[in-house]
């Protein structure tokens, strides 16, 4: 899937979610997926995707990132994920899975960026 | 006609170094006492799969109970407990599995400890093995250092969030959704002593040089790990069986770090190996 696809199906899938829906109200962070040859930086505000910046500029701001290779988020993006990629935690912990930045902002939001994580399962991930 | 649950659930009050804890349990069964300890941060409801299991409960008298200062087992009843930080110490939490048992006349009970419980499973096997048939430890290491972190009981973080979550990740996926939302809610009630659990968790216990002075003659030790649990993955928790004498690992095929919540009916068949196991090494002991 081209990166310009996936930012549409992941941006509706994530605002559809019932449980982000339900659980979300207070999701207000930016955060960048850095999947080597492909990075988007994921803007949401208030629950709801406000941008997805394909490829953003060295100074374009968050407050964490998840860096991995093209085959650790092929792996997390499985429909059943083998042991170890099932969430950025358990990869973080097992593969060449990266989290930087603030975690404060990370752990006050890991709910719903879990549950964005889980919809990389049928989305896939644009590499 | 309404529909009643099998265990009954009661309050024991009991003296743990000076300390005064009145501790609730649930409990279901007769036979071979197995008294259940959960993992940080949650609380006795963990077990309820078990507690609720007639093929176990037909053979095994299985208590669980809440660690004071969680669940419904309040804190100390005799100290101004919000006076000082909470870390739970191996010599307390020892101590209270001891004066637990004691308090309920049990004799040789297996333990069944669940992540930090597993942990001290280890710990009873080491330095209790007259008093315990056997202990089974769920996601147990000898060392689990790097978890007694201060983004636990960071405000910004706001952990009654986050330490759910965080154990959301160490579930399967294939594991049912409605479990694994109520380990989610279970955990979002402890997040106040998620924190001064992982003391124990990660700092004070550790049994690194002493694996192989456990009596698994006398105290069998069966070990499991989930395929999914990244706190204790299988590699390291078999790891730490092989230098244990005598003892069992168990591989859980698709189940994570607390495989008796997020999805008993799988986890009951690795349990009932676990039982047999015991209950043969048992026989040869007593022949």
């Amino acid at each position: 899937m081209r990166m310009s696809e996936w930012a549409a199906w992941f941006a509706k899938a994530s605002d559809d979610d019932p449980v982000i829906a339900a659980r979300g109200q207070g999701f207000t962070c930016s955060y960048l997926l850095d999947m080597g040859s492909s990075r988007a930086l994921i803007s949401m505000v208030e629950g709801r995707v406000n941008r997805i910046t394909p490829d953003p500029g060295m100074l374009e701001p968050y407050d964490f990132a998840f860096r991995a290779s093209g085959a650790t988020w092929r792996e997390i993006s499985r429909a059943v994920p083998e042991p170890g990629c099932q969430g950025p935690f358990a990869a973080a912990a097992t593969r060449d899975f990266k989290i930087e930045g603030d975690m404060a902002v990370l752990m006050r939001n890991l709910g719903s960026v879990i549950r964005q994580f889980e919809l990389l399962r049928t989305s896939g991930v644009p590499l | 006609m309404a529909k009643h649950a099998q265990a009954v659930g009661r309050y024991v009050t009991i003296d743990v170094d000076g300390i005064e804890y009145e501790v609730f349990y649930l409990r279901n069964g007769q036979g071979q006492p197995i008294v259940c300890q959960h993992a940080a941060g949650c609380h006795n409801h963990q077990w309820r799969g078990l507690l609720e299991d007639s093929e176990i409960t037909r053979h095994y008298d299985v208590i669980a109970y809440d660690l004071p200062r969680h669940g419904k087992s309040d804190p100390p009843k005799n100290k101004n407990w919000w006076e000082a930080e909470y870390r739970l110490t191996t010599g307390h939490f020892t101590k209270f599995v001891l004066r637990f048992c004691d308090a309920l006349n049990l004799e040789a009970p297996i333990f069944m400890g669940s992540s930090f419980g597993g942990n001290l499973a280890l710990q009873l096997a080491r330095y209790h093995s007259d008093r315990f048939r056997a202990v089974i430890a769920l996601a147990a290491l000898d060392h689990s250092p790097g978890f007694f972190q201060s983004i636990w009981r960071d405000p910004r973080a706001n952990p009654s969030h986050a330490v759910p979550h965080m154990l959301w990740d160490s579930m399967a996926p294939q594991s049912p959704e409605q479990s694994k939302w109520q380990v989610m809610h279970q955990a979002s009630q402890g997040a106040e002593v998620f924190h001064g659990d992982l003391y124990f968790y990660s700092v004070d216990h550790d049994l690194r040089g002493e694996l192989d002075r456990i009596n698994g003659q006398a105290c069998p030790v069966v070990m499991m790990s989930g395929s999914y649990d990244y706190f204790a993955p299988p590699h390291a928790v078999e790891a730490v069986a092989k230098q244990i004498p005598s003892s069992v690992f168990i591989e859980l095929d698709q189940l994570g770090h607390l495989p008796m919540a997020e999805n008993y009916p799988a986890f009951q068949r690795y349990l009932s190996e676990a039982l047999k196991i015991i209950e043969r090494k048992s026989r040869s002991k007593a022949a």
